[in-house]
């Protein structure tokens, strides 16, 4: 966006509330994105390429605080921008790629759950993506004059090539028929069974007459379906997003992260070798992740070679073709950068009042730096939303002197408490960043 | 005989190996306290004392006829000597010898006392006239003795001698003896030119009982002053068969040589300065006290009387300067007397520098020189030594200013019969004998020397036949090792050239075939030390070198040798520690993938040269050693202890550099990781934070990703020098590495902004700024659409009439939203219906309308699920 032009109030407000929250906007990211053009331009390239029909696999790798999720968020809306579909998740104890007690359909469960079009990008676009794809096929059905099953079939002819594209078709001619009928119960069913909430293949049997479900062992494979699935509907492709990657790391059982690692070297084997058409994956997480030799995906052998951290030394361009991406920490200059954006945004193009001045960011770093001590260093996070907060009390009360209100000491003077709960408390900050997943954690900022 | 000679010994062992007296042998087996140097000086002091007393009691009481003197001066002997006796016993530093001899002639003269018989056994004319006895130069005054002296003057007493005297060469015959040689005084009586009377005690009277020794008597036991006229008939065969034979028998009893030397002493004294004959005969007589000398200078007593008889003979009767000739050796110590005195004093007073062969000597003569074992093991080695320390010290030599004192001593010769107080002057020459400033300036060389000789010295300890091999070569000091090699040396040298020409790394099998060793499997630590001094003396650096914090080598392993330069250190600098440390560690890294590829190698190279803070000398070292290090892949014994002497902070640097060889072949292997994980055990960091400070290290790029990639050479001096660059980039540490910095380190003084780096970030992001509003804000409308929707809804309509269309939309949609607009809100069930009577699904018509709303408007059209609320600015727009 050109910095001159007002945004839509709605967007100035998610970014702030959300930045205020601590947690990564889900809109107007673009408008405090810094720096980090390398990656940004890689990863353009690897969605048009997705738009194309090709297919991409990136492993996001950076500390905690090192923006991965702001990042994923970024690209995330990159792609819905660009007419593809997106799903996300994190993976969590209970989310894997690879289970066989029912945890990799979680995962599968969630993707969907959060399946993204531009037009709803909070995710819950499940149903309009097959409302829309009918409807094209219903379009069809009339213009060519057969019946919209056989329009469904035909244009789902080539999915039943891959597994479990039979059954896939089955289900979405199932919703055509409950929607025709007014068979919410049916409609409802072939929703659940797209969602992969059918634990047993007797129920579905029973409820849609299909004779596979999605389960643990062929999540990737409905994934690659429904890829090829959008694109029929009228979409570009669809992007896979899955962060906290490091929770493979944390699996206790070898056997366990095992199984994971083969089907992340079946993911990236497929997305090389482009065989998963119109789809890409961007997986999120630490550098322990990657290259712990006992744990980490370097304990794999097969991935080793594939994976291993190339991205310096050749004296040429920093690498940015390899399936890992790493992102650096945010230096200081990247924070001055960032606390000036958000202030632009909080401005909105209101150049009378300029709450805060260059030099007053600065002390405002130094101060952020002293209280928050260590985590200051590994996550803006704190920074920020305090940051926010002390914007939003200046602008309440016009007048304040800024120094004024950094002086006030936050402990004492409780009848401010707003500005500087975000600050104060050192040890959550910590437990949090390195406890919690950071799904929403604007730990996330990065150049 | 002489006096209690006495010294202190000043080693331990040495007092235990001397052999002294069954006394002083007793003693050594007690357990003794240690004594400082100053008390053993005044109880050295004390103990001179004491034996000067007893010994001029017993020579009071011999010559004296006096009963109530030999009485009280035979208890003032016995009193005193048991006081020595007592000394003797509880200072084991103090060695007193003769003390047998002196207990002997105690007796006797007590038992004499007991049968109230006179000491005198002849009958000797003694002289009325009491004169004071002068030699030579000046007289010292005639001691308050009770007697008289037997001559009226030096030249009656010198006219008297004469007579009896046989001069050199002339053979005689004694009784059934036939003496070659001459030099003795035979005849019937003559008077000692003693304080106290008595007869010459050299004088061989032909006409006293001469018996075969019985076997098992005393006869080879002399008292302490032997007397010819007063020896058992058995001695006096034992003394003419010794004359017979040419004075040479090597195993006589000194007493016998000593009564022979008095007849010397008599002549040169008294008889020379007086009569022609005997100062013609003198340079014969000195070349007879050179002879005894080489037969009985094992002696120290004989030695100094000797040598004080030469001196003066020499300075009185010949023109040549004493020191002209050769300086008492180490193993000819003499005490700092007239023997010393005079070479020395004419040194300086021909205002010549001080040799170091007679600095040498007066070194050891002084009493507070301790000369320890290794001076007296290896005395060659040792005066070498100390001449070249010598030479490097002073040059030519020490030049000292006369001291104003003059030389005047009095003389104590050998001989009972010329106990008197002879002195010795010299106008022309000052005494040394006071200064200390020269010989301690000696005795720092001279200490110095015993130091550096210590472990050669050890050596030919544990195996006398070691001197001349390489591995005595290798202990040598290097002052005189070059001139001392060996054939074994030599071979060791073409050896050596010759690994080197052939690229400088051999075997440790093929060395330790040139390096006797006690182990086949390994040098043992002390051996390799030795082999690399060797080496190093040949101008060859080896490593692993023990002594620069290396293990020893071992089987099966590789040496590296490489020439030093002329000034290499003997031990190692805390940064060259540090530093092999870090090559080590950095070698395992890079060894890691199973093996070390060119570019590892060269940056590690590359690190040597420039990086690290080392002298010329260390870097050819650590070159070496990192070629070892490739070489042998050594595990990571002894590491932790190096590591010990390293600052935290360097760790940081050393764990940094680490990675950063991990990466110079492009890629970090798991392999390597893995390796880099032991070594931040090692390094005593936090084995979590390796991922993070690789991540850190790959990604550490101040300039922007795209801009300036990351070198190692760039990353070199910010993360490998061991001194941190704290003051000049402190901010540049804090961004590149933030999560590096330890928080309680953080400058308080806050953040320094790189205002360079702001700029380029701003523009960074400016540049992605535009990037992404070129995607989000797609304002050419309907170009924006991607072909796929195109051609699909191209497909879906193609025979509706283009007018009814809104644009992105088929026919049903069209018709939809004009339906939709005329309500500006629709609740979910309105709207359901509305879209069935369309022929449309509501899910699928608001994402079609929508999904055209955004390619065309950038915005949706259709808002909230329930109520479903029109976007009117955007409705408009499409409408329209």
């Amino acid at each position: 966006m050109s910095t001159n032009k007002k945004l839509l109030p709605t967007v100035r407000d998610a970014i702030l509330q959300s930045l205020r929250a601590g947690v990564v906007p889900r809109i107007g990211q673009q408008h405090i994105q810094v720096g980090r053009v390398g990656e940004v331009r890689a990863l353009l390239g690897d969605i048009e390429r997705i738009a194309d029909g090709g297919s991409g696999i990136r492993f996001i790798i950076g500390e905690y605080g090192s923006g991965k999720t702001f990042f994923l968020h970024l690209i995330r809306s990159i792609a819905l921008e660009k007419k593809l579909i997106t799903v996300h998740a994190d993976l969590t104890p209970d989310r894997r790629l690879q289970a066989s007690g029912g945890q990799a359909r979680a995962l599968y469960q969630e993707l969907m759950r959060n399946l993204s079009t531009r037009s709803k990008p909070d995710g819950g676009a499940l149903s309009s993506v097959v409302e829309r794809f009918v409807t094209t096929a219903l379009t069809e059905a009339k213009a060519q004059g057969i019946t919209p099953d056989a329009a469904i079939r035909r244009k789902l002819a080539d999915l039943s090539e891959m597994v479990g594209g039979y059954a896939f078709a089955d289900v979405i001619a199932a919703y055509w028929r409950g929607y025709d009928s007014g068979d919410d119960v049916l409609r409802g069913n072939a929703v659940r069974w797209l969602r992969a909430e059918f634990s047993t293949k007797t129920d579905a049997r029973k409820a849609l007459g299909v004779r596979t479900i999605i389960d643990d062992a062929s999540i990737y494979d409905h994934l690659k379906l429904f890829a090829c699935f959008v694109r029929l509907a009228g979409y570009s492709g669809l992007l896979v997003c899955i962060d906290e990657m490091v929770n493979l790391f944390k699996l206790s059982s070898g056997q366990a992260r095992r199984s994971n690692y083969e089907q992340i070297l079946r993911i990236l084997n497929d997305s090389l070798q482009g065989s998963a058409c119109g789809m890409g994956m961007l997986l999120g997480g630490t550098p322990e992740f990657l290259m712990d030799p006992r744990r980490g995906l370097h304990s794999y052998e097969a991935l080793q070679s594939r994976l291993a951290v190339n991205t310096f030394a050749k004296k040429g361009l920093v690498d940015f073709d390899g399936p890992v991406l790493t992102l650096p920490n945010l230096s200081q200059e990247d924070l001055f950068v960032l606390l000036c954006k958000i202030c632009k945004v909080h401005r909105n193009g209101r150049d009378d009042i300029d709450l805060m001045p260059d030099d007053m960011i600065q002390a405002f770093m130094e101060y952020s730096m002293k209280t928050v001590g260590s985590a200051y260093y590994r996550t803006p996070r704190k920074t920020i939303t305090a940051f926010v907060k002390l914007l939003s009390v200046l602008e309440q009360n016009p007048g304040t002197n800024w120094r004024e209100v950094l002086d006030r000491d936050p402990i004492t003077k409780d009848h401010d408490p707003d500005l500087f709960d975000g600050t104060e408390d050192d040890s959550p900050p910590t437990s949090e960043t390195e406890g919690s997943s950071n799904d929403d954690g604007l730990s996330t900022f990065k150049l | 005989m002489g006096l209690l000679s006495w010294l202190f010994g000043s080693a331990k062992q040495e007092r235990k190996r001397t052999p002294v007296s069954r006394a002083s042998r007793r003693k050594s087996r007690r357990a003794e306290r240690t004594y400082t140097l100053a008390e053993m000086e005044s109880i050295a002091a004390m103990a001179k004392n004491l034996a000067r007393i007893v010994e001029e009691s017993v020579g009071i009481v011999q010559s004296s006829r006096n009963p109530s003197t030999i009485e009280s001066r035979t208890a003032v002997a016995r009193e005193k000597f048991e006081l020595l006796k007592k000394m003797n016993r509880d200072y084991s530093f103090l060695i007193l010898e003769s003390l047998d001899e002196v207990e002997l002639t105690l007796r006797e003269l007590e038992a004499n006392l007991e049968r109230g018989e006179e000491m005198q056994s002849e009958e000797e004319g003694h002289g009325s006239a009491f004169s004071f006895a002068t030699y030579g130069l000046g007289g010292g005054p005639w001691p308050d003795g009770v007697e008289e002296r037997p001559y009226k003057s030096d030249a009656e007493a010198a006219t008297a001698g004469n007579r009896l005297w046989i001069g050199p060469g002339e053979a005689k015959r004694i009784g059934n003896w036939q003496v070659p040689g001459g030099m003795l005084y035979i005849g019937k009586n003559l008077p000692g030119d003693s304080l106290y009377g008595g007869s010459e005690p050299s004088l061989i009277n032909p006409k006293l009982k001469t018996r075969p020794p019985r076997p098992g008597s005393d006869d080879r036991k002399l008292h302490y002053w032997p007397s010819y006229s007063t020896i058992s008939p058995g001695a006096r065969v034992i003394y003419l068969d010794w004359l017979e034979k040419g004075r040479s028998d090597p195993d006589i009893p000194l007493g016998f040589v000593f009564l022979f030397f008095y007849g010397l002493e008599r002549r040169i004294l008294l008889d020379a300065p007086h009569i022609d004959r005997a100062r013609e005969e003198v340079p014969a007589l000195i070349a007879e006290i050179e002879r005894l000398l080489t037969i009985y200078a094992d002696s120290r007593s004989f030695r100094n009387y000797a040598t004080q008889l030469l001196t003066i003979a020499r300075l009185k009767f010949t023109t040549q300067r004493a020191y002209e000739l050769p300086a008492p050796s180490l193993t000819s110590r003499c005490n700092l007397d007239l023997g010393l005195l005079i070479p020395l004093g004419q040194l300086i007073a021909d205002k010549k520098s001080i040799p170091a062969s007679w600095a040498l000597a007066w070194c050891i003569a002084d009493d507070s020189t301790r000369i320890r074992t290794p001076a007296k093991r290896c005395p060659d080695e040792f005066t070498a030594l100390f001449a070249a320390y010598y030479k490097k010290k002073f040059a030519d030599g020490l030049q000292i200013k006369p001291n104003k004192k003059r030389l005047k001593r009095r003389v104590t010769p050998a001989s009972a019969g010329l106990q008197r107080g002879h002195v010795l002057e010299d106008d022309s020459l000052p005494d040394v004998g006071g200064l200390s400033a020269p010989v301690r300036k000696f005795q720092v060389l001279f200490n110095r020397c015993m130091d550096d000789l210590d472990s050669y010295s050890r050596l030919l300890g544990r195996d006398p036949e070691a001197a001349g091999t390489a591995k005595a070569f290798s202990l040598l000091p290097d002052a005189i090792a070059t001139a001392r090699g060996g054939e074994e040396v030599d071979g060791i040298r073409v050896w050596a050239d010759e690994v080197i020409r052939g690229g400088g790394v051999v075997a440790v099998k093929d060395a330790m075939a040139r390096w006797p060793c006690s182990k086949p499997a390994k040098m043992t630590k002390r051996e390799a030390v030795e082999f690399a001094q060797c080496l190093d003396r040949l101008g060859f650096g080896m490593e692993p070198d023990v002594r620069f914090a290396a293990p020893a080598p071992q089987q099966p392993g590789h040496l590296v040798l490489f020439r030093l330069p002329s000034d290499h250190p003997d031990t190692p600098s805390e940064d060259y520690v540090a530093a092999t440390v870090l090559i080590h560690l950095a070698a395992m890294v890079a060894a890691a993938d199973g093996s070390i590829c060119a570019d590892e190698k060269r940056h590690l190279e590359h690190h040597i040269e420039h990086a690290l803070r080392l002298s010329v000398a260390e870097r050819l070292r650590l070159a070496a050693h990192l070629d070892w290090l490739i070489k042998d892949q050594p595990g990571t014994a002894g590491l932790k202890k190096r590591l010990a002497q390293v600052p935290a902070e360097a760790r940081k640097a050393m764990a940094s550099f680490a990675i950063s060889v991990a990466g110079a072949d492009g890629r970090i292997d798991p392999a390597e990781i893995k390796t880099l994980r032991n070594i931040y055990g090692f390094l005593s960091l936090e084995q979590d934070n390796l991922y993070a400070d690789i991540h850190s290290l790959v990604t550490q790029d101040p300039g922007g990703p795209a801009t300036a990639p990351v070198t190692v050479q760039a990353s070199g001096p910010n993360s490998t020098g061991f001194k941190l660059p704290s003051q000049e980039e402190p901010k540049k540490a804090d961004d590149t590495k933030p999560e590096a910095v330890d928080p309680q380190a953080v400058d308080p003084q806050g953040i320094v902004l790189d205002m360079d780096l702001v700029k380029k970030r701003l523009k960074q992001t400016r540049e992605v700024s535009s990037i992404l509003s070129s995607i989000f804000t797609e304002e050419d409308a309907g170009e924006g659409t991607s072909p796929t929707t195109d051609s699909e809804l191209a497909l879906a309509s193609p025979d509706c009439e283009q007018s009814n269309l809104i644009e992105g939309l088929d026919a049903a949609h069209s018709t939809l939203l004009r339906a939709l607009a005329l309500s500006p809100g629709w609740t979910a069930e309105d709207f359901q219906s509305l879209v069935e009577d369309h022929d449309l699904m509501p899910s699928g018509a608001m994402e079609t309308l929508n999904e055209a709303a955004f390619d065309s408007f950038g915005g949706a059209v259709l808002e909230g699920d329930d109520p479903i609320n029109l976007n009117d600015e955007i409705l408009q727009q499409m409408l329209s």
